[in-house]
């Protein structure tokens, strides 16, 4: 039964996946209809492609042109609409669908985002950070209505109005931010592999608070693990450090059979360790260790089960990180947040122990590093024993 | 050795003392463990917190 039930997990979420992606197509109808809700006064909708039309009017001319595209924010995919004019001006920006948390879709709304579309046009090289600015703490959404305007505009400057778009000169950023999240990884591993090291965990964890905590607030969620296997992956040149975290936290655990995010990076962890520092509290737990696992796999599948459902990586998430590093959360999350904070001083790293998904989906895939790295030493083993009886036989 | 009358045993202990040491709250017939008690209330409200977060998500 303990081997069955992994494997039946897994089965069920692969099925689960699939069963989203064919029932989530945007069927034709549906497109319309979005059409529609862009440009009420239309009476028709000639197809440019799938994606993009012309509005015709009641004379029969064209009134405006209409797409809609979808690209990954930070949650999720995010549909949105754009008009475009007859003389190539970007009319409205709708968004449509999306998977973010509503918190940055007002945050985006309130810092104007939209109104710089209203001056531009359908050639130029709409790319955020060049001729569309970015809302701090909203990025990646920003970036994703972004790259959708732009794909629907360039269609229809190409195809209609004959413009060659603009090119926006953007390579792979590899900057301050991006170095010092790389550094946090590299010298996670330099501490594992180096005992004399090890005193300075404390000292790392406490650098991670600062720089993937609360500078950075790109701590390692389960909505990453989420996007991960949707196939929600973030445009590399945007937003690199998706990928070195993912990467960074998941990579080690696989090659080297041990979850390192969690002893030396994870900022909550850090967090958790200053309180029970305070504190130098450490209630016993162990006895209850074997029912908090097994409630610690089924929150893990509870999680991503949901999240593959509804195709949208953080709708299940439940973790504190994005409340106390980018003190964004609803009434519930801060609630939880103290009460996580204040468990800690007794309980040391009580969140990791109990209830985190991210930390136990990688002692999960540290097990199966564990397992292969088993597995090729038996076999070299095996391979060792048969060369010398091999040798012993010819002698 | 057992006296329910808080007299003291053989080792000049009284139950009242033993089950301090332990963490039990004993009375007519309860026996909780007051480490359990705090932990699991601990553990109910952040799983009770945890959902409310899960829901207030869908809801929004």
């Amino acid at each position: 039964m303990k081997k069955i039930l992994p494997i039946v997990a897994v089965i069920v979420l692969v099925m689960t996946i699939v069963y989203a992606q064919i029932t989530n197509k945007i069927e034709a109808d549906i497109v319309q209809g979005y059409y529609r809700e862009m440009s009420p006064q239309a009476v028709s909708f000639e197809s440019i492609n799938d994606r993009v039309a012309k509005a015709i009017g009641a004379d029969g001319t064209i009134m405006e042109y209409l797409g809609i595209s979808s690209n990954t924010g930070y949650g999720g995919p995010m549909l949105v609409g754009s008009v475009i004019s007859t003389d190539g001006v970007v009319k409205n920006v709708i968004i449509l669908e999306h998977k973010e948390t509503p918190s940055y879709i007002y945050k985006i709304t309130q810092a104007g985002f939209f109104r710089q579309f209203a001056k531009a046009k359908a050639g130029d090289a709409l790319a955020l950070d060049y001729d569309i600015d970015s809302v701090s703490g909203a990025t990646l959404s920003t970036r994703a209505i972004t790259k959708s305007v732009q794909e629907v505009a360039h269609i229809v400057a190409t195809e209609e109005l004959k413009i060659t778009p603009k090119k926006a000169d953007l390579n792979v950023q590899i900057g301050l931010k991006e170095i010092a999240v790389a550094a946090l990884f590299i010298l996670s591993v330099f501490m594992s592999r180096f005992k004399g090291l090890a005193r300075y965990r404390l000292a790392l964890l406490g650098l991670s608070v600062l720089i993937l905590g609360f500078w950075l607030n790109r701590s390692l969620a389960i909505a990453h693990v989420g996007a991960l296997f949707l196939g929600y992956f973030p445009d590399p040149s945007a937003n690199l450090i998706w990928y070195i975290v993912l990467a960074g936290a998941l990579l080690p655990a696989l090659f080297t059979g041990k979850n390192l995010y969690c002893t030396y990076i994870c900022p909550f962890c850090g967090l958790q360790e200053g309180a029970h520092l305070i504190s130098r509290v450490s209630l016993p737990i162990a006895k209850y260790m074997k029912w908090v696992r097994r409630m610690k796999d089924l929150l893990l599948f509870i999680v991503l089960f949901i999240s593959f459902l509804c195709l949208n990586p953080s709708i299940a998430s439940y973790e504190p990180f994005g409340t106390v590093f980018g003190l964004n959360g609803s009434s519930y999350s801060w609630y939880l947040l103290f009460v996580i904070l204040i468990t800690g001083f007794f309980y040391r790293r009580f969140w990791c122990i109990a209830f985190c998904p991210v930390g136990t989906f990688l002692d999960k895939a540290a097990g199966i590093g564990r397992g292969i790295k088993r597995k090729i030493q038996s076999l070299t083993s095996h391979e060792v024993k048969e060369a010398i009886q091999h040798e012993k036989s010819v002698g | 050795m057992k006296n329910q009358l808080g007299e003291k045993n053989r080792i000049g202990q009284t139950e009242e003392n033993k089950n301090e040491q332990t963490g039990k709250i004993t009375g007519s017939g309860f026996n909780i463990d007051k480490s359990a008690l705090l932990f699991g209330g601990l553990y109910v409200l952040t799983i009770i917190l945890i959902l409310l977060v899960i829901i207030e998500g869908f809801q929004s």
